[in-house]
């Protein structure tokens, strides 16, 4: 495949440079500003699991089809998005309360609410006659308490998002809080007292009941363990958000076997869960088990197993060799490949190395060679090679180069020539020949290995 | 990396918003373009480049390294262009209606390549997008999309072959 080419029909997609520039300062601009988290939350899963999807602004025209077809009463949410909110609003899960409070001029109306097991999310609307005492005209900001806690030490402050509209005389707002307790109240009520609205001192009190979105748990649990000592144990199925999520944990106790997941089908033929898409959400030190998250999608109704497809990436550290001989070879560990260097050079401010690469490598891994040999050879002061450990794996700036400018002297053999600009980005500072080491990690070129798959079945 | 973009990074890090806007208008063209490799049209790439932005301030502190900073913020963009894709994909089923409704016939330019990326896994497309147009060493893409360089190597191999299979039958079929 040529490279070129790609290059060249990329580049001859247009850009309209204006347009561009907008969305950057439209992006920025809303980053800068408070905004809503995702609605569905799980615990502590909070950042790992969002998927954010920005407010008003850019909607394509296809996607604007689709949402006109929202009724009424979901319109509060698809002004801002919520696309949860537009389909708990479709399905009549949504609680309507348009309440009503006029205070000092400025009205507030609380149209709907929802909670979805994790957040409650409330949309209303906010008029007042004339200028506001505070803030920007297009602005606005709410002092408000929940519950009977007051200023800051009110846990539904914690994590409270709200996003706004301009409209004629007021504001829409959308406002999402995070469900401060562990248990779930039956019916439950929360009572919200405003102080002030826009620098308006008033009592705005109103209370909203919150309809509990059916939220469920379903035992997953499963545990594979592999001939390496790794296992993936899946442990419960969330459902309640738009696709259910599964929850499960790898254990990887030998940094150099790492078992991970590729993908899940369900028995179907579906492929549900990629292991691309898995969001790590507990990473604990002290172990070796990570916790991912992974939004199930396309799951067959009818489906009665997932069969999981593990693979296992092996590695080893690098391989480091001191200069100070012309002629030398690093070998793998754990595969036939090797390094053996012809000549080691110096010329003024460049190092020449001419080398072969030998072993079992297939076609791809052979073209690719020449991409990543330019970034797989490190220069390292002998003495920093200390520096280099587990928990700082980078070669130490102003002590390493790790870059070189590549020549392919024979494709057929493998035999490339490297060349180190000793004055260029990256130095060795007081560049000794006999005090450099050259590092290379084959790692790269081990491919991984399919594992067994494992089914799990689906409870009903 | 010259020594003003080094200075405008780290102002951004500290939390220059205008010093994160030069800079991705510095490198807009990068942005839209990876952007359209997955949406395939104006108005989603738009919106991939705002979300993009969005998050890039969001998570700008999280850049230790100026170095670091193109391919943190290529890691951010491939990010929003699946995440988006997904949801567009979720969202709107592309029917014969919707197709039949757009009246203006189709002035884009034929892209080949592009054309055939399309039809493959996303692991694929993002690996083969990161190594021919971004120029990246796997062990850049293996970073970038937090898999193993084995994966990496093994979906790039994999992405060629299909790639490469897609293009022949564009040709016999198109």
């Amino acid at each position: 495949m040529d490279r070129q080419k790609w290059i060249k029909e990329v580049n001859s997609v247009d850009v309209p440079k204006e347009e561009v520039f907008q969305a950057i300062s439209q992006g920025i601009k809303q980053a800068e500003k408070p905004r809503r988290k995702k609605q569905i939350i799980f615990g502590a899963l909070t950042a790992a699991a969002a998927t954010i999807i920005i407010g008003s602004g850019f909607v394509s025209p296809a996607a604007n089809q689709v949402l006109a077809k929202t009724p009424i009463i979901g319109e509060l949410y698809k002004k801002f998005d919520d696309k949860l909110g537009m389909k708990l609003a479709e399905e009549d899960m949504v609680t309507n309360l348009n309440e009503t409070i006029t205070k000092k001029g400025v009205t507030l109306k609380v149209t709907s609410a929802y909670f979805d097991g994790f957040q409650v999310t409330i949309v209303g609307e906010v008029y007042k006659k004339g200028k506001w005492p505070a803030n920007e005209p297009d602005e606005i900001s709410f002092d408000m308490n929940f519950e009977d806690y007051k200023g800051d030490t009110d846990p539904w402050l914690d994590g409270h998002t709200s996003n706004f509209n301009q409209i004629k005389d007021g504001f829409e707002f959308h406002w999402t809080m995070n469900y401060p307790y562990e248990d779930i109240k039956e019916n439950m009520e929360l009572p919200i007292t405003i102080h002030y609205i826009n620098g308006v001192k008033g009592d705005w009190k109103f209370s909203v009941p919150v309809e509990q979105r059916k939220f469920t748990e379903m035992n997953f649990a499963h545990k594979e363990i592999f001939e390496n000592g790794s296992y993936i144990e899946t442990k419960r199925i969330l459902e309640g958000s738009e696709n259910p999520t599964l929850i499960y944990s790898i254990s990887n106790p030998d940094e150099h076997d790492q078992v991970y997941l590729s993908k899940a089908v369900d028995n179907k033929g579906n492929e549900v869960i990629s292991g691309f898409n898995s969001q790590l959400v507990d990473d604990s030190p002290e172990d070796f088990i990570e916790t991912f998250a992974s939004e199930i999608y396309n799951l067959d109704k009818e489906a009665k197993t997932i069969t999981f497809y593990p693979e296992l990436s092996i590695n080893e550290d690098t391989l480091y060799q001191n200069l100070n001989k012309s002629g030398f070879v690093l070998a793998s560990n754990r595969s036939d490949l090797a390094l053996h260097v012809n000549s080691v050079k110096q010329e003024k401010d460049k190092l020449i190395l001419d080398y072969n690469i030998t072993g079992t490598l297939d076609k791809a891994s052979k073209s690719d060679l020449k991409y990543n040999l330019e970034y797989a050879l490190t220069l390292v002061d002998e003495k920093h090679m200390k520096d280099i450990d587990e928990d700082n794996p980078f070669p130490p700036e102003g002590h390493s180069i790790s870059r070189n400018k590549l020549k392919v002297l024979d494709r057929e053999k493998l035999h490339f020539q490297s060349v180190f600009d000793l004055k260029g980005e990256g130095k060795i500072e007081n560049f000794k020949l006999e005090d450099t080491v050259l590092g290379i990690n084959f790692s790269t070129y081990f491919n991984s290995i399919e594992l067994e798959p494992f089914t799990v079945k689906l409870k009903d | 990396m010259k020594d003003k973009e080094t200075m405008l990074i780290k102002k951004a890090i500290k939390g220059n918003s205008k010093a994160l806007e030069l800079l991705l208008q510095k490198h807009y063209e990068r942005l839209y373009r990876t952007a359209y490799l997955y949406v395939h049209n104006k108005e989603d790439s738009l919106d991939i480049v705002q979300e993009a932005a969005y998050q890039a301030f969001k998570s700008i502190k999280t850049v230790k390294n100026p170095e670091y900073f193109l391919t943190w913020l290529t890691k951010i963009v491939i990010h929003c262009a699946m995440n988006h894709h997904r949801q567009r994909k979720d969202v709107i089923p592309l029917t014969e209606e919707i197709l039949s409704k757009q009246t203006s016939p189709s002035i884009e330019p034929t892209y080949e390549l592009m054309d055939a990326i399309k039809g493959l896994k996303e692991s694929f497309r993002t690996t083969l997008i990161l190594f021919y147009y971004h120029d990246y060493s796997i062990k850049m893409i293996s970073e970038v999309m937090e898999l193993p360089e084995g994966t990496v190597k093994t979906n790039l191999s994999r992405g060629k072959q299909a790639l490469r299979k897609c293009l022949k039958e564009e040709m016999i079929h198109g």
